[in-house]
């Protein structure tokens, strides 16, 4: 088990820090707290590993080691310090919480799924070995040579993907000191039960009952999820942050609560580094959210110290993606601009093979039927799902399918087919989760209280 | 006019208690999903997972040894690298030879893996490099190092 304490010392920190963050922020559920604590402690992680790169342009463990306790210790003493200053004690746990307790201990049985199909290929799936475990096993062996990952000769392994994933994996084989296979197939269990977790912590906090517990059950009933989950690669780490920020936002808004602001930035940020998909999604959300909150700002409704707040988490967790840019990324070895290119043109049986094989994506079985169950949700809703914070996830969807959409269609690299056999599925399990959110949480209230309330 | 009637009220029923509709539809996928779900494992569990799903745990570490300090090596294979099995195993054996980096058709390097299917064009195409074995590994990899 000495390979989980990495990951117990990133909670620890993540805690911590949540503690001092939420300082006199109204008390926040047991369940909520530990989940986002968990997420901030695993980014902060990250971070710290990948500094260790760009300083001593290689893994120096005793730099990234040291820098996790003395930020501890600090932590610690500001704990101790400011005690008194804070309206709730350091280890609080109300009576309420024994219910979000209890339904995360349950769904850890219930992930024993993803224990199954996590064991099914021990190695991770096909991008695990040429991409993502790949770059981690670089990274930690390569020494002084990790930057030689960059090579157009690695173009299989796409050399312009962010360092999230495989930063987290160094991290953990920090203790082994050997890249061991589970490391990286822990983590996809974690990640993958820690979205389902927040899926259901963050519904229950918002609606106070206990429907969050189905919806965060229905990812995990899908086969499709719990293989994409576990096969090692980045994609649920990009959906557990998404949701994150999603949730947080959402809180942020109706709590008014700066804390919630800065995670929701703050996991914008984490997540630009995990994927190029990751990069777009934050710069689209960033976009969105300022428009809105400025749009909030100019009918009245003072929303411009949230914006501020979350802008500063952005860009504090976004730091990595921008040196990774600016300093290592060898740009995208496998794409043709169809548009300009002579030899791969685009036409309009690509388009016309996109949207069959979306649409095909959708209805298909392997989804467990659950884009039919929130469409049914979308209509049940009447129209909540589009009022507030909450509305802005349908402008996302657009924007980041026509993102994708528009790349499919560019980037004639590849063959059309070969992106919706191996690269779509993988797009809709990162926007899964924050689509149940999405339709759950406008669910929950009756009639008669929003009728009130608006 | 009855069945017009009823699905009327069936419909204003389903607005009216939303929530509760919505967690039956819930219930019912779920325990239709949790039928798939458990054919899915089982049927994993009993069928060998196709060639390139599955990963090649070899020891290498023959091969890694002598080749310490080693940024790139070529890649000789008598299959075409871009069929589905071939680029499987070739990617495989990159993740254990990291940090050197496998240059596919590439022989201009001082060290080549020969990683060949047939062990008479895998000879053949040593003395045609004019390079000398330096350790063999399991699964038939062969590092070569050509004169100098």
């Amino acid at each position: 088990m000495n390979h989980l304490f990495p990951h117990f010392t990133s909670f620890c920190l993540g805690f911590l820090l949540f503690h001092l963050l939420a300082g006199k922020s109204k008390k926040i559920g047991f369940g909520f707290r530990l989940l986002l604590s968990w997420g901030i402690g695993l980014g902060l992680s990250v971070h710290i590993t990948f500094y260790s790169y760009v300083f001593f342009n290689q893994l120096n463990k005793s730099f990234v080691i040291g820098s996790h306790f003395i930020i501890l210790l600090l932590l610690i003493t500001l704990a101790i310090i400011f005690r008194k200053s804070f309206d709730h004690p350091f280890f609080y746990f109300q009576k309420e919480d024994l219910t979000s307790l209890g339904g995360l201990i349950l769904l850890a049985g219930f992930s024993y799924l993803l224990w199954t199909f996590a064991h099914l290929y021990p190695f991770g799936g096909w991008d695990a070995w040429t991409t993502w475990n790949f770059k981690a096993k670089f990274l930690f062996v390569g020494g002084q040579q990790w930057k030689n990952m960059f090579s157009p000769l690695l173009w299989r392994s796409s050399p312009h993907y962010p360092l999230f994933l495989p930063l987290a994996n160094v991290w953990g084989w920090i203790v082994s000191e050997k890249p061991v296979y589970y490391v990286p197939l822990w983590y996809s269990i974690i990640f993958s039960y820690l979205t389902l977790g927040l899926l259901f912590v963050g519904l229950k906090e918002k609606s106070k009952t206990l429907v969050g517990f189905l919806a965060a059950l229905l990812p995990l009933s899908i086969p499709l999820f719990c293989l994409l989950g576990t096969s090692q690669y980045s994609d649920i780490v990009l959906s557990f942050y998404l949701l994150g920020s999603f949730i947080c936002l959402s809180f942020a808004e109706e709590k008014d609560s700066l804390l919630m602001a800065l995670l929701s930035g703050l996991f914008l940020g984490f997540l630009s580094f995990t994927k190029s998909s990751g990069t777009v999604i934050c710069g689209i959300m960033t976009t969105l959210i300022t428009f809105y909150f400025l749009r909030q700002e100019r009918k009245g409704i003072k929303s411009l110290h949230l914006l501020k707040i979350l802008l500063m988490g952005v860009v504090l967790g976004s730091i990595p993606t921008v040196l990774f840019i600016l300093l290592y990324s060898p740009g995208n070895q496998t794409f043709v601009n169809g548009l300009i290119s002579q030899t791969h043109p685009v036409d309009f049986e690509r388009l016309k093979i996109i949207f069959l094989l979306i649409g095909k994506e959708l209805i298909s079985k392997k989804w467990g039927f659950i884009w039919f169950v929130l469409l049914a949700g979308i209509i049940l809703s009447k129209g909540r799902c589009f009022k507030k914070a909450k509305g802005l996830f349908l402008p996302f969807l657009l924007l980041f399918g026509l993102a994708v959409g528009g790349y499919y269609f560019i980037n004639t690299w590849w063959e059309i087919r070969w992106f919706f056999n191996v690269s779509f599925s993988r797009v809709l399990l990162v926007i899964l989760p924050s689509a149940i959110f999405w339709v759950f949480s406008s669910l929950r209230k009756d009639d008669r209280k929003d009728t009130s309330s608006s | 006019m009855m069945k017009k009637i009823f699905v009327t009220l069936f419909l204003k029923r389903i607005f009216k208690d939303s929530q509760s509709f919505f967690i039956l539809a819930i219930i019912i996928v779920l325990l239709v999903n949790t039928t798939s779900i458990r054919q899915e494992i089982i049927r994993n569990q009993r069928n060998q997972p196709p060639f390139e799903q599955f990963f090649l745990n070899t020891d290498l570490s023959k091969i890694t040894d002598n080749l310490k300090g080693i940024t790139h090596i070529g890649y000789y294979t008598d299959v075409n690298i871009l069929e589905k099995k071939a680029s499987a195993r070739f990617s495989q054996t990159q993740y254990l030879l990291v940090p050197t980096i496998l240059v596919p058709g590439n022989y201009a390097y001082e060290y080549i893996l020969l990683d060949g299917t047939n062990p008479l064009k895998t000879l053949l195409k040593l003395k045609e490099l004019k390079a000398k074995p330096v350790v063999m590994s399991e699964h038939g990899f062969i590092l070569a190092r050509k004169k100098q």
